[in-house]
Parts: C-alpha cells; structure tokens; sequence
C-alpha cells in the first residue's frame, strides 16, 4: 500500500487544515495547490471533504512541473536588473 | 439505598459552581447546584502526540523520565541505513546529540540522560557485539566490554548498577542476565525462560528488584511473548502474565508498578499496566504502525519514541487530571496578496506585513490581521520596499532598511491608520534582522546585507534616532531571524553556510554566542522573546518545514509545518506564532497562505458523575 495520498486542493485560508488534522495525519503541501497527505482514514477523509481531486504521484509532480517551468520562463525573459532581484526558481520534486 | 455519607461518612458538598480546579481537586466530589449536576475531579491515563524525531528511527532508549530521554541509533526505515547519532528529548522536542563510537542496532540502552549506556548489538556482515558504550549527555565513550556478544537485550537501572536482562546470544535466547557496576560487568540469576526484546523495568535499584515482561518466542518454541517474571535480589519468579503476549515494546516504570505498551502486533498501541499483582489494559497509543523498541518515565508519565519501521511518532502518557493537546501549525487566514521578503510586526492575532515582493513588482501596500481576516490598509510604506526588518505591533511598527530597489535607509512607522518617514538607518542595508518584540521607542535591527556584502552593524532606536551600537555583531551575518527585545534579542542563522547553524544572544551591550540550531538555515523567520523563541521557514531544505524552539539554552525540534516555504514573516510568541506569505519549496509560488502554531496546552476539567 502507498504511504502517500495526492490530490489538488485549493487553500481557502483558517481551518483548511486544523491542528487537529495535522495531529491525525501526515499533511504536506506543494506548488500548484498539490497537497501529500497521508494514506488513512483521516487523510483520504481531510482531502475529500475539502473537495480536493485526488491524483497519481506523477500526475501531481506533472502539475508541479508545469507551474515551475512557467515561472522559470517567466524569470528568464526578466532583465538582468529583474533578476538581481530574486533567484530562479528551481525544481520541486515530490518525496 | 445507602446514601453517600452513610458510604463515604461525608456529606456532598453543594456550590453554586465548581470550585477552582487544580491537582489538590482531585477525588472531591461536590454537587452544582446551578447546572444541578454532582461532579468531580477525577485522573485519567492518555496518550498524547508530541514533537517527532528530527530522523525517524528504531534504537536504544535512555531516560528514566518523560522530560529528560534520549534515543542513540540505530536503524532507519531502510534495513540498511544504519545511522549512530544520538537525539535528546527535553519535554518539548528533540536535539541531536553526540554519535555512537560504533555504529549498530538492536542495542539495549539503560542509564538516563546525561548517564547513560548502550550495550551489545547487531552489525550487518559482523554480527552479535559485546560492544559496551557509555553517554555522558554529549557524547560516548567506549568501556568494558561485555562477557559475551548479544543483542535484543532490555536494560534497565543506572549506568553504575545496571541490569541487563533477556537477549539473543550466540547460543540462543539463554535467559543469562548481566550486571553492570560502571566498570565491570557479571553475571546474574537467569530467567526462567529464555526469551529477547522483552520489556524490563527496575528503575533505580533494577539489581535488587526487576520485571522482565513479555519477549520473542521464535516459531517453533514454546511461550507467546506473555510470560512475566519479578526478581527480587536473588532469583527470578514467575508471576501474573500479560493479558496480550508482546516484544520489543516500551517500558517504564519500577518492579511493583510498571508499564509496557507498543512493541509487535497485535498489540503495538496498547499499553498495559502492572500493580505488582495483575495487569490491567490502560490507555492506547495513538500511533497505530509501529512497534516502539524505546520507552521511559514512570507509570503515571512515561514517553514512547520512534519505532519500527522507521518511525519518527513521540507520544507521551499521562495519568493526571489534566489533559494535554500536542502543539501543532494549522491554516491562518490568506493573505489578500501573495509576497514574499516582506517586513511584519505583531501578535499571532493581530499583525501588521508591509512591502515584499509579488513577483514583481516590489510592494508599498499594507495588511493588518484582526485574528480573523486580512484587510489591506489604505496606507502604503513611503517606498515600495522589499527584504525589510519590521518590528513592534499592528499598530505600532517600525519598518527598517530593505531593498527599494536599491539598498535603503530609510525607516518608517505605522500607527494603525498611517505610515510617517523617520529618520534614517546610520547603514543602508537589506536582508536585515529585528529584535520583533522592540516597541516604536526602543528598537533594534542587527546584520544584513549592503553593496560592500553581509553586515555587523547593530543599530538601537528609541524612538527619535538610530545609533550604532559600539558592540558589532562578531561575524557579518545576513538574512537570519530576529527575535526578542532592544535589551535581549537573538540572531538566528545567516545567509553564508557556515553560519547557517549560528544563533547569538544580545544582552543589551554586545554579542555573544548561544547554543546551534539543531538544522541550519537561512532566509528564516522567528518569534518570541529571547528565552523562549521558535524559528520557522527558511532554506535550504529541510530548514524550509522544521520548527525549532529555544528555551534560553538549547535548541529542539518542534512540529512541522505543513508548506515548505522561505522569506516569510514571523509574528507572535513561541507558543503562539503567525508565519506569513512566502515562498512555497521554490520561487516558483509565491503564496499568499498562512499558518498559525500553536504550543502544548493542558487544561483540568471536572467530570460530570451519572448514574450509568
């Protein structure tokens, strides 16, 4: 069995995730609204209940690449005074 | 029917309310007359969650109490990845500690915290050791050695009357025990019943007075990790068995009145309990894979950590009136604009973030936070300004320094409604770091970053002019956090590698070193005073999702957060914290969330009697 669930899932701000979520199971978020939760009851409970669309692994990294790259090309058509002002984004890969 | 004072010989007191509630409550039974309910004050067991190890293992446990415990080794999830180093656990979070002179698993651990042992073991391609170590609170040193190799033995006692029972030698799972004075070891009674990875308690006088509970019966041999003998100075009993056969669990506790709980399936989350006649099934871990090798404590506080496979879970059990709920980071309220590298000043429930950066364009606009939701402020910073210290409260800050676009001066304060120029920083810098719990009449910003590179220039405001402090800070330092007061602030981590990991006090007039953090980082953030401080976010991973918390002398782990992210802002206190905005794990997000945290709670409440 995966450790893991994947899903997207928009951040609506206090009481997306309690204290008490986070006490219960595993909760990481990435890019993209990707959230990693963990493969239980309470996880799978958490991610449904926040009408979140559950995803592959590789579907979620695929969704992670996308906002990245898009950033990346965002900073490389910046000027060089742009980019003094803030590193390249860099790649994020799920664990 | 019998009444109450014809049972117990006293009446029930009748109050218009409860009376206050603390330990001394406890067994009162008294009537409300107001919510007409009799009630009383009455001790439950439980477990609760506490902060996980920085790496999640399975490996020897040290410790006679649930505040003052240690872990050394041993093995990570993977069956190969073998590590030596030791984490300390002081009641609130763990910190790494000194490493194993030889690195190994299946060691028994017996001693306490700054005395402690670990002895024997297992070595891939070299197998059973008769290795004996010993840990002083830092670091360990190897002593004489055992009289055999073995391993899966339980330890129990201090480091200089130790008592080493159970375990699989090269001739089996023999029953022999080994007694250890701090200098030599001999041999004692043996069980009656060969077994290993049993639990075994004695606490101070484990020579004179021990259990050794439950064990693991190979297939094919008799016994189902139930049996349970006492010793008491001479040879060894055979008393009341365990309701539910177990091995490798935790323990804790004395010969009369112990503990085991966790250890393997079926029963790793029970916890069952001995009154020095019977066994009765108290509370369950909540932890429900794993098996925990480690425990500590007594029977009314115990600890249970790591576990196998690879486990990072710390529980801690009470049984007490008050119930404790586990510090943990939870969702705040969203920005109304992403940014990142903004300045910010305030309280978990009301702050101030002002400037930072979009991308792009750098930001002049301010939000405040009521505890409830953002509003952007009608009033801007003088200057879009990014990579700024900010210091004070929602409506009453300082913003500081920072990039606009250029390196900057300039300072400001905001009054609630408005933003006024003041006068300016004696060194234009950015990426600089605030004492957050300054004032808008005694302030101070220390370190950061100017066209000439890092800085050590400390500058006090009291509320009209900025002045050099004589006493610089020792090393230029650049993008760490800030915590505490003008008079008594912390510097915490910096921007070049070797400083990641440095934390400095100021103790009004100059600098000087404090204990490192557990993870070195950069571009983080913090709150609270000086003595009691948490710093979060940061780079490079994994500073960008571990907590630690500062307690004036050492550094441990606290709860994660739930986004990787860096170039947020901190507000609030160590038990009681906002990080704002950032970015998440990469430049790539910008965000506009927030988290809050939240430190352990207990509370007392009184019990409502029925008559069901």
């Amino acid at each position: 069995m995966a450790h893991f669930i994947y899903g997207v899932a928009t951040n609506t701000g206090k009481g997306f995730f309690t204290a008490e979520d986070r006490r219960a199971f595993f909760l990481r978020g990435y890019p993209a609204n990707v959230w990693m939760v963990g493969n239980n009851v309470n996880g799978a409970m958490w991610l449904a209940e926040k009408n979140g669309v559950e995803k592959t692994k590789s579907e979620a990294q695929a969704l992670i690449d996308a906002e990245v790259q898009a950033a990346q090309a965002t900073w490389d058509a910046q000027t060089d005074e742009e980019k003094a002002l803030r590193e390249r984004p860099g790649d994020v890969t799920l664990p | 029917m019998a009444t109450y004072e014809e049972i117990y010989g006293k009446r029930v007191e009748v109050l218009d309310a409860d009376p206050t509630l603390t330990s001394a409550t406890e067994g009162q039974v008294w009537y409300n007359s107001t919510t007409g309910t009799l009630k009383s004050l009455v001790s439950f067991a439980s477990w609760h969650s506490s902060t996980n190890l920085g790496t999640a293992r399975y490996g020897t446990g040290i410790g006679q109490s649930q505040t003052a415990a240690a872990l050394a080794g041993i093995q990570k999830a993977s069956p190969t990845a073998h590590i030596g180093n030791t984490e300390e656990y002081d009641g609130s979070g763990w910190a790494t500690s000194g490493s194993l002179n030889t690195t190994r698993y299946r060691i028994a651990g017996a001693g306490t915290q700054t005395a402690g042992m670990g002895a024997g073991g297992y070595i891939p391609g070299s197998g059973l050791q008769n290795i004996v170590e010993e840990y002083n609170g830092s670091t360990w040193t190897a002593v004489t050695v055992m009289p055999s190799s073995v391993q899966f033995q339980s330890g129990s006692g201090p480091q200089t009357a130790a008592f080493y029972t159970s375990g699989n030698y090269p001739g089996g799972d023999t029953g022999v025990t080994l007694k250890y004075d701090g200098t030599n070891w001999t041999t004692g009674p043996s069980l009656n019943s060969g077994t290993r990875q049993s639990g075994t308690v004695g606490g101070s006088a484990a020579q004179t007075a021990c259990l050794n509970a439950g064990g693991y019966n190979p297939p094919g041999s008799p016994g189902d990790g139930s049996t349970v003998e006492e010793f008491t100075g001479s040879a060894w009993t055979t008393v009341t068995s365990l309701p539910l056969g177990i091995h490798a669990s935790g323990s804790s506790g004395i010969s009369t009145n112990a503990l085991v709980f966790g250890g393997s399936a079926p029963s790793y989350v029970k916890t069952q309990a001995w009154d020095g006649t019977s066994w009765s099934e108290s509370a369950n871990q909540a932890t429900s894979v794993r098996r925990v090798h480690n425990g500590g404590g007594g029977t009314d506080a115990a600890l249970g950590m790591g576990g196998n496979p690879g486990s990072g879970a710390t529980e801690e059990f009470s049984k007490s009136t008050y119930t404790t709920t586990a510090a943990a980071w939870a969702s705040g309220e969203n920005l109304n604009t992403a940014r990142y590298h903004m300045g910010g000043a305030g309280s978990q429930t009301a702050t101030a973030v002002f400037g930072g950066n979009a991308p792009p364009p750098i930001l002049s606009a301010t939000e405040v936070y009521d505890g409830s939701s953002w509003t952007t402020s009608p009033a801007s910073l003088p200057a879009a300004t990014q990579n700024l210290a900010g210091f004070g409260t929602s409506t009453a800050a300082i913003a500081a320094g920072g990039q606009a676009p250029g390196f900057t001066d300039a300072t400001s304060s905001f009054n609630g409604s408005s933003w006024t120029s003041g006068p300016t920083l004696n060194t234009a810098r950015a990426f600089l770091a605030a004492a957050i719990q300054g004032t808008t009449t005694a302030g101070l910003v220390f370190g950061g970053e100017a066209g000439p590179g890092y800085q050590t220039a400390t500058e006090s405001f009291d509320g009209s002019s900025w002045t050099s402090t004589p006493s610089s800070l020792p090393s230029a330092m650049s993008d760490g956090g800030g915590a505490g007061t003008q008079t008594a602030a912390l510097i915490i981590g910096a921007e070049s590698p070797p400083l990641r990991q440095t934390v400095l006090e100021w103790g009004g007039s100059s600098w000087t070193a404090a204990s490192s953090l557990i993870t070195g980082r950069t571009d983080n953030t913090a709150a609270g005073s000086q003595t009691a401080a948490i710093t979060f976010t940061g780079q490079p991973a994994p500073g960008n999702i571990l907590t630690e918390g500062y307690d004036g002398t050492a550094w441990s782990t606290r709860p994660n957060m739930a986004t990787q992210r860096y170039g947020s802002t901190g507000s609030g206190t160590a038990t009681g914290a906002l990080a704002s905005g950032g970015h998440l794990a990469s430049p790539a997000a910008v965000t506009n969330a927030t988290e809050e945290f939240t430190g352990e709670t207990s509370t007392i409440t009184a019990s409502t009697l029925t008559t069901s």
